[in-house]
């Protein structure tokens, strides 16, 4: 029998599967209207994203835009209530 | 008040003094986890004090003032003020410093200006302190709710705090002995894991200014605590100290609340996990295992108080756990159950992970209130990290499995996440680590500092009214919301002891006036306990309870009158003519 055929599934491979069942899951579980703003979903598809291309140059740039629309996304909701609280923007 | 303030000095120099000498006994050489360690000694010598001048009945700045000095004295004669030095700051960011420094004199204005204001706090934490500090001892009066007799660990620190001036102007101090252990739990975490110093440094400021936390800190809420002794115990066991050392933050923690005792599974894990790391050696391990058994002792003097005097250590929790008595829904659960587990998930990472039904806020009230550090960068900067930092990722599962483990056996509610606040540690941590790697997580981060720090200016989820009244009035009488204006300044009030209410606001910030709990089931019972302690008026809580059909027969017969001094409902005796 070839050798090769008995090579283990190198371990990234099973992380993306895992985690990619994760995403799958809520996807599915999840309001379609509402996944393109789901925490859980886009944090999933960043691990994938990180186990496939973590040392290539575009990885600190999506990381950056993830970050940075997390961040649009939190304040959006949140930065309101909170200058509601301080007695500003009412 | 002088003489109080003096015997504050006194007694709060002994027990820094004292920690730093048994410090120096179970010191394992690694500044950070050392820092950790003295600021548990501190904690520990604290409750052991309350809870022995509570049981002697020497509750009073006059004894624990004169034992302090004594303690000085004594101290400085064995040499524990010997190498007294400033803390080593070296490596810290010139900015995290000054931040701190800010963030640091932000935090006493809030303990100046905020007083006692949220209603699990005001109905059954606090009543039992004021007890306690207006008698000089432990009292079996612990105030008129049933959850009262919930361990009290914190509250001992929180009569340390009150019990030197007669005032609960710095109560919030207890909370913030608190932040600095999880601030300080944060920074060894980092450090333990090899990162460098500037990486922790920024690690202990965001988990710091994790809104939860942060104003947990100023409520006098017990699960802020919690969260920094979960952080404490994980710091120690990553670095493999001794198991007696390890156990101190664990008894506290248990005297605290029981769902630091949830969170246990998962700080095993980690012990497990790392048990192939070199261990590290204590010089004394007499002292340690003297600690160790120490803080069991006070974390498990609650359970055994009531056991002893209700025959459950768990009392008021039944085997069915506790129901609102009003409205029989469930309150707190006893034992695990998976719906809760699905519940609490989804709740959390459906609806509470975005923060955004109420401004930050210490209840919990429906946000995890972890900041937006944390939702946008800490936690996508974590999934590299856990690729490759294997202490990291010991810490995550641990840490992630207590989360689990505390959703298991917590009723789903608008407040549960308060329970879990320590997993804010792991996006702190990981934003850190980036923090120094890449310049746009920095860029970002900072960002999301600013964020935090307008997050953790004004506690959310209290009433406008409130927060305005803590501010405008003098310390001398600064409360959540004006007491009433009868009975007289300094006449004994009653007060109806049903499920819930705001008892704690009666007394007054100086503790002056006695409160007369009514826990009478019949109306006739009910008028001659009122006679029988020459009351002529009595409040009752707002809402509903039990007792209202009582209340309705007396003012029917003629017996009783309903009246409202501003918000306070209650009920004055009408006398025959």
């Amino acid at each position: 029998m070839d050798g090769n055929l008995r090579k283990p599934v190198p371990p990234v491979a099973w992380e993306v599967l895992l985690v990619a069942l994760l995403a799958a899951w809520r996807a599915w579980s999840h309001p379609t209207a509402l996944l393109w703003r789901d925490w859980f979903l886009l944090l999933c598809l960043f691990w994938i994203f990180t186990a496939l291309c973590s040392r290539t140059r575009a990885w600190p740039y999506v990381a950056g835009a993830l970050m940075g629309g997390l961040l649009v996304l939190y304040g959006w909701g949140q930065l309101p209530l909170t200058f509601a609280a301080m007695g500003l923007g009412r | 008040m002088i003489l109080g303030a003096l015997a504050m000095i006194a007694a709060n120099g002994a027990s820094v003094l004292g920690a730093r000498m048994l410090l120096a006994r179970v010191a394992v050489g690694r500044q950070a986890v050392d820092f950790v360690l003295f600021l548990l000694l501190r904690l520990l010598l604290l409750s052991a004090v309350v809870l022995i001048a509570g049981t002697a009945g020497g509750l009073t700045p006059g004894v624990l003032g004169i034992t302090g000095a004594a303690a000085i004295a004594l101290l400085v004669a064995l040499g524990a003020h010997r190498g007294l030095r400033r803390p080593d700051v070296e490596g810290w960011d010139r900015w995290v410093l000054v931040l701190g420094a800010l963030v640091t004199v932000r935090l006493l204005i809030q303990v100046w200006f905020l007083a006692p204001y949220h209603d699990d706090v005001i109905a059954y934490h606090l009543p039992k302190i004021v007890e306690w500090v207006r008698s000089g001892g432990f009292t079996r009066e612990l105030g008129p709710d049933p959850r009262s007799t919930f361990p009290a660990g914190f509250e001992l620190i929180e009569t340390w705090w009150v019990v030197f001036l007669h005032h609960d102007v710095l109560i919030e101090m207890a909370g913030v002995e608190f932040l600095l252990l999880a601030g300080a739990g944060a920074y060894a975490l980092a450090r333990e894991m090899g990162w460098s110093v500037k990486s922790a440094a920024i690690a202990a400021l965001f988990f710091v200014l994790t809104p939860g936390i942060h104003f947990q800190a100023t409520s006098c809420f017990n699960d802020g605590p919690v969260a920094a002794l979960v952080v404490a115990t994980a710091a120690l066991i990553l670095a493999r100290v001794p198991a007696a050392l390890i156990l101190v933050p664990v008894g506290l923690g248990i005297g605290i609340k029981p769902t630091f005792a949830y969170a246990l599974p998962g700080l095993a894990v980690i012990a497990w996990l790392c048990r192939r790391e070199p261990r590290t050696a204590a010089p004394s391990s007499r002292t340690a295992w003297t600690a160790c058994i120490a803080a069991l002792a006070i974390g498990a003097a609650w359970y055994l108080r009531n056991w002893a005097v209700y025959g459950n250590p768990v009392h008021p929790m039944g085997w069915n756990g506790m129901k609102n008595p009003t409205s029989g829904s469930m309150v707190q659960r006893m034992g695990p159950s998976f719906q809760a587990l699905q519940e609490n998930l989804s709740g959390l990472l459906d609806v509470r992970i975005y923060d955004r039904i109420h401004a930050p806020n210490a209840p919990g009230a429906g946000n995890f209130n972890w900041g937006a550090a944390a939702f946008a960068i800490g936690m996508p900067a974590l999934v590299p990290l856990l690729r490759t930092e294997a202490p990291l990722r010991r810490l995550t599962i641990g840490l992630v499995l207590s989360m689990g483990c505390v959703f298991f056996l917590v009723e789903y509610d608008l407040w549960y996440t308060r329970f879990v606040l320590f997993l804010t540690v792991l996006p702190a941590l990981a934003l850190a680590r980036l923090w120094e790697r890449h310049r746009i997580v920095a860029v970002l981060a900072s960002a999301a500092l600013v964020s935090g720090i307008l997050g953790t200016c004004v506690p959310g989820a209290v009433p406008e009214e409130s927060l305005r009244h803590m501010v405008s009035v003098p310390a001398a009488v600064r409360a959540a919301r004006p007491p009433p204006q009868r009975p007289a300044y300094g006449q004994t009030i009653g007060y109806l002891a049903v499920y819930h209410g705001s008892a704690y606001l009666l007394y007054g910030a100086d503790y002056s006036r006695r409160i007369v709990y009514l826990r009478e089931k019949t109306l006739d019972e009910l008028l001659a306990r009122l006679k029988a302690d020459g009351l002529t008026l009595f409040y009752t809580p707002t809402g509903r309870f039990l007792e209202e059909s009582m209340l309705e027969e007396g003012v029917r017969r003629g017996v009783l009158r309903s009246f409202k001094d501003g918000d306070w409902p209650g009920y004055e005796v009408v006398f025959a003519k």
